[in-house]
């Protein structure tokens, strides 16, 4: 029998294209990623911006989730408890633009895709908006939580006990098909970030979402029942059926709400019906 | 493990969908319409139901082609005082116009306050699209239309609504209106859309309500109008 702490972490996603994007002949301008590290996980999440100034979003959000799951796992390495999330946040920002540059150096801008990005904007260079994106990363060991965010889309925490949270600061800017975003020039600032130790952690289950999952529920208070609805899948159905209907389920989301719809989750794995079944215990 | 695509697996003993009812965002889109007495001169006011009529077959397109919004109208009306037409947020397949008439003053102050309430009711739910609106007058207003302004403005979706109007006749006051326009877009039109004739009014109308309603939907905090504003806006003669 393999002997697994009560800390220890599964963890799965799954991207879907939206309605919208699918009618449009779009990609899919999510990405995201999960890294396994011996103490513990990386996941992150990406949202392309949509609109016609943002011509390599999709490029965008897969450079953010590369980027963060490298930069998580660094931490990870570097055995702090916990990562600094100011510095974290630096680490990210400074490697998305260097990734950034390093693509807009070896594929220019082509004309019809400088007339579609158009005169600098406000907030940031032309180059770096071409790729705008949103980025959702957590970083879960047996000793803390780290999450981390720019821009819209979720991180929800649930408790065994039926707690749900959002622990991550909201940002009020992010209203009305507004986001703040990666490429913006003092992007740095507009970051939020929530650590969690001892009491409140660990989490039993964590939600990692791009807006379209939220945003294809009809009831604005959507977290809390989703949220008992994964902790009760997690503790009375095996692992591998939830990893299999998530997909199913964006399916649902995204062609309801229309936009492209991306999901990871994170599970304790002494929650789970097999994992009890393999200790001994529960009522499988 | 990572990816940004996804296909849809066969239904096979998943379990239900967790979490409760799914649906498109609402978007909701206003009109804000003179009724005071002087949209009784000209034929004004049979003009302005005729273009709200042809116009919602048109939204109703919109709602279709588009997905990613259920678009919600309301109406309200302004004379002496304001009054709801369509006061609840009704799909635009389920709107049935019911002529206006017209009489008394142009309380347009009073409708942007009340457009006010309802705006900013929308920002209870962090997801809410920016609202379209379009105002359409004749004429002068007879109340306090900075108070009106300042209200819209101080809501929290107000300044991220899309806003257009439109001008019938020569009496309207274009200043007004342009400032109703005004949400610090660098590409908000200066001007109203003017409409001097019914034909006008129709195609000023159907292409304000089309342009708010996509850019609401559709629009980015840094994308251009993506319906440019047709250039036969201003054909025909002048009769009013």
């Amino acid at each position: 029998m393999v002997t697994r702490t009560e800390a220890e972490w599964g963890a799965f996603g799954a991207s879907v294209t939206g309605a919208a994007h699918e009618q449009s002949g779009l990609p899919n301008q999510d990405a995201f990623t999960i890294r396994r590290h011996r103490d513990g996980i990386v996941a992150a999440v990406a949202d392309g911006h949509g609109g016609s100034r943002f011509v390599r979003s999709q490029l965008g959000a897969r450079f953010a989730v590369e980027v963060a799951a490298r930069t998580g796992t660094a931490a990870l390495e570097s055995d702090t408890a916990p990562p600094d999330a100011s510095a974290l946040t630096t680490q990210v920002v400074d490697g998305w633009r260097d990734r950034v540059a390093g693509h807009v150096a070896a594929h220019p801008l082509t004309a019809s895709e400088v007339a579609a990005v158009g005169d600098r904007a406000a907030s940031a260079p032309q180059e770096r908006l071409a790729y705008g994106t949103t980025l959702l990363m957590v970083v879960v060991t047996r000793r803390y939580g780290l999450l981390v965010q720019i821009g819209d889309g979720d991180i929800v925490i649930a408790h065994a006990d039926g707690s749900v949270t959002t622990p991550v600061p909201d940002d009020g800017r992010n209203i009305a098909s507004h986001t703040t975003s990666l490429c913006m020039d003092d992007t740095e600032r507009h970051f939020r970030s929530a650590v969690l130790t001892g009491g409140g952690w660990p989490a039993d289950v964590v939600l990692l979402a791009t807006d379209g999952y939220g945003n294809a529920f009809v009831d604005p208070l959507w977290r809390e029942q989703t949220m008992r609805d994964y902790l009760r899948l997690f503790t009375t159905r095996n692992t591998s059926s939830v990893e299999a209907g998530l997909p199913v389920w964006l399916a649902d989301s995204a062609a309801a709400g229309g936009d492209d719809t991306t999901v990871v989750l994170l599970h304790r794995l002494s929650l789970g019906v097999d994992e009890r079944q393999e200790c001994g215990g529960g009522d499988g | 493990m990572g990816g940004n695509e996804g296909n849809r697996p066969a239904r096979v003993d998943v379990p239900a969908r967790p979490g409760t009812q799914l649906g498109r965002l609402a978007l909701h889109f206003f009109l804000v319409l003179d009724c005071s007495g002087s949209m009784n001169v000209g034929g004004r006011i049979q003009a302005l139901n005729n273009a709200v009529r042809e116009v919602i077959p048109h939204l109703r397109a919109v709602a279709d082609e588009h997905p990613g919004a259920a678009i919600l109208l309301r109406v309200l009306a302004f004379s002496t005082g304001v009054r709801w037409v369509v006061a609840d947020p009704t799909p635009v397949h389920d709107v049935r116009w019911v002529d206006l008439d017209a009489a008394g003053y142009t309380d347009m102050g009073k409708a942007l306050s009340t457009l006010a309430e309802a705006v900013e009711a929308i920002a209870t739910d962090g997801r809410a699209l920016p609202p379209a609106i379009v105002l359409v007058s004749d004429g002068e207003p007879t109340d306090n239309f900075d108070l009106g302004l300042q209200e819209l403005n101080m809501t929290r979706l107000g300044r991220h609504a899309v806003r257009l109007a439109v001008a019938i006749g020569h009496e309207a006051n274009t200043a007004v209106l342009a400032r109703f326009q005004d949400t610090g877009r660098e590409d908000a039109p200066a001007a109203p859309l003017e409409a001097h004739n019914p034909e006008q009014l129709v195609r000023a109308i159907k292409w304000a309500s089309v342009a708010v309603s996509l850019q609401a939907s559709e629009g980015s905090w840094e994308d251009d109008w993506l319906v440019p504003q047709p250039t036969d806006l201003s054909e025909g003669p002048a009769v009013w």
